[in-house]
């Protein structure tokens, strides 16, 4: 069903529809089961790999992915701070081979959307009904003065999780008493919001106990950040004066980068540390914009109510390469949009009209190890434009002031959260 | 099925109730939910509603309860950490939903 078969009737005659409908309609497909090629073993792809066998049994799905595991993004500052262990963040594919998803460790470099055709490294072209891309971002290091990608080897940027958050942990970890770290993240969009002042929050963390007249300096590309006001509270009460937040308009931008100096150049003055924490401004995975799915932008817009591609049809896309509305590019957004995703590909197959259902995100942060914050937001996507938006009476980020007992519960709560957004996505 | 507060404002919830656990609307399968507002829950509170962690496990719960608990934390009654900032836009229908939902599961350990 292409988008432009949706009746008026059936967009608009959905509403409650979840309670009364048949909801096991009989598959439209006359011919042989259909296939759905995920890209991406990440929160989104998995998510989705998985719903859809749950939802719809008898659809073919093979995921597509990089690598054997996956390291997650959330609570790799956890293995920064040494408060984790790498093993304990990353995660097999046993589990949706288990549910009968097709596992291709084999990266997907092109996708072509007329031909309905995902090719692989190895050469090998996979053939879809439906295909649900959710491969991230990729680093625009173009966008940096003077540095190319090679300069992630001194200067880590640790914003995809594995060799790179164990280079960033161990710089911090062998670096000079009184030494400083610099921080630097780029401006708006980018993968995980709250990330980079989590980050400030666990290195604060380690260097309390093992370096603490070491520094650490956020030469920020923008004025403002996530949950800032509840970082600002919990660094003066946890670390009070080892990080320094230095916003854009304090220093103008980036004007030079000198790797071998460890030297961080600014219009309005000079940063030099130890250890430097380069986080390049971002986009969408090269994968999706080779296919034209980013227009003339960055990134890929998308319908809010089918996450198909607004340049393509058939093809969906979720997690942090899309624009999704009003949800952030977390990992638990992309794992929630998997599962939605998920259900509007059945109904696109089976000929229903997708549900408008609600969306969660909820986002916790650790500032210490016993001192938790959260971000929530609820969204729907809009009758009229199908965008994904936050819903009014709902969202918002915990309650500021002296509260230490709701800092350790919302603690605790980060590794519950933990725990069971990874058992969805990799447990048995 | 009895009322346990008819003052209450959203006494009206239990109508709806008694009207998904009739049948009416069964929108799940055996191996999980059918609606994407339902599988918006599991993603913190653990696969089938089952929790590994410290979140709350939800499966297995009185479905009376369960709304309950959800109305509460809607109507600000309640106090929570997170859940107040998350049902207000949830109707009562979707609360009876996934109220039903997950009280038609097993929960820990069974």
């Amino acid at each position: 069903m292409t988008r432009t078969e949706l009746t008026r009737r059936q967009a608009l005659g959905f509403a409650g529809a979840a309670l009364t409908a048949p909801v096991l309609a009989t598959p439209a497909m006359a011919q042989a089961d259909p296939h759905v090629v995920v890209i991406g073993g990440g929160f989104g792809g998995t998510a989705a790999a998985r719903a859809m066998r749950r939802i719809m049994p008898e659809v073919a799905v093979t995921l597509v992915t990089d690598a054997p595991t996956f390291a997650t993004c959330p609570f790799s500052n956890l293995v920064i701070g040494g408060l984790r262990d790498m093993s304990e963040i990353r995660f097999s594919y046993d589990a949706l081979h288990n549910d009968g998803v097709n596992v291709r460790v084999d990266p997907a470099v092109a996708l072509d959307p007329a031909g309905r055709i995902v090719t692989l490294h190895s050469g090998d072209r996979l053939s879809y009904d439906r295909a649900i891309v959710s491969p991230g971002i990729d680093f625009r290091y173009d966008a940096l003065p003077g540095v190319g990608p090679e300069v992630a080897d001194r200067l880590p940027h640790a914003w995809k999780a594995g060799a790179q958050t164990i280079l960033l942990r161990d710089q911090i970890r062998s670096m000079p008493q009184g030494g400083t770290v610099i921080i630097a993240p780029p401006d708006n969009p980018f993968r995980c919001p709250p990330g980079p002042y989590e980050r400030a929050s666990l290195i604060a963390s380690y260097l309390s106990r093992h370096n603490p007249a070491a520094k650490i300096i956020i030469v920020d590309g923008k004025d403002k950040f996530s949950k800032q006001g509840l970082f600002m509270e919990g660094w003066q009460a946890l670390y009070p004066g080892m990080i320094d937040f230095v916003p854009f308009s304090d220093h103008g931008g980036l004007k030079g980068i000198d790797a071998d100096a460890r030297r961080v150049e600014t219009y309005f003055g000079d940063f030099k540390g130890d250890v430097i924490n380069l986080i390049p401004p971002q986009q969408a995975a090269t994968i999706v914009l080779d296919a034209g799915l980013g227009g003339s932008g960055l990134w890929c817009e998308i319908d809010g109510l089918t996450f198909e591609a607004r340049e393509a049809e058939h093809v969906h896309v979720i997690g942090d390469a899309a624009i999704v509305g009003d949800m952030p590019k977390s990992g638990f957004s992309a794992a929630t949009q998997g599962k939605a995703c998920a259900h509007a590909v059945a109904a696109l197959l089976e000929g229903r009209e997708p549900q408008r259902g609600i969306l969660m995100n909820t986002c916790y942060s650790l500032v210490g190890p016993e001192y938790g914050i959260s971000v929530a937001g609820v969204y729907r996507s809009a009758q009229d434009t199908n965008r994904l938006d936050s819903l009014p009476g709902s969202g918002g980020t915990s309650a500021a002031g002296n509260l230490p007992e709701l800092r350790r519960d919302e603690a605790d709560y980060a590794r519950g959260w933990y725990a069971n957004l990874t058992q969805e996505l990799f447990g048995a | 099925m009895t009322c346990p507060d008819p003052d209450r404002a959203h006494h009206g919830i239990f109508a709806i109730f008694a009207a998904i656990l009739s049948g009416a609307g069964t929108a799940w399968a055996a191996d999980g939910p059918l609606s994407v507002t339902v599988d918006a829950c599991t993603t913190c509170h653990g696969p089938r509603g089952v929790s590994h962690g410290t979140m709350p496990t939800i499966a297995g719960m009185d479905s009376e309860a369960f709304a309950e608990a959800l109305l509460a934390f809607r109507d600000g009654s309640r106090e929570s950490t997170v859940m107040g900032r998350l049902v207000g836009p949830l109707s009562d229908e979707d609360i009876a939903e996934i109220a039903a939902y997950f009280a038609s599961l097993p929960g820990a350990g069974q």
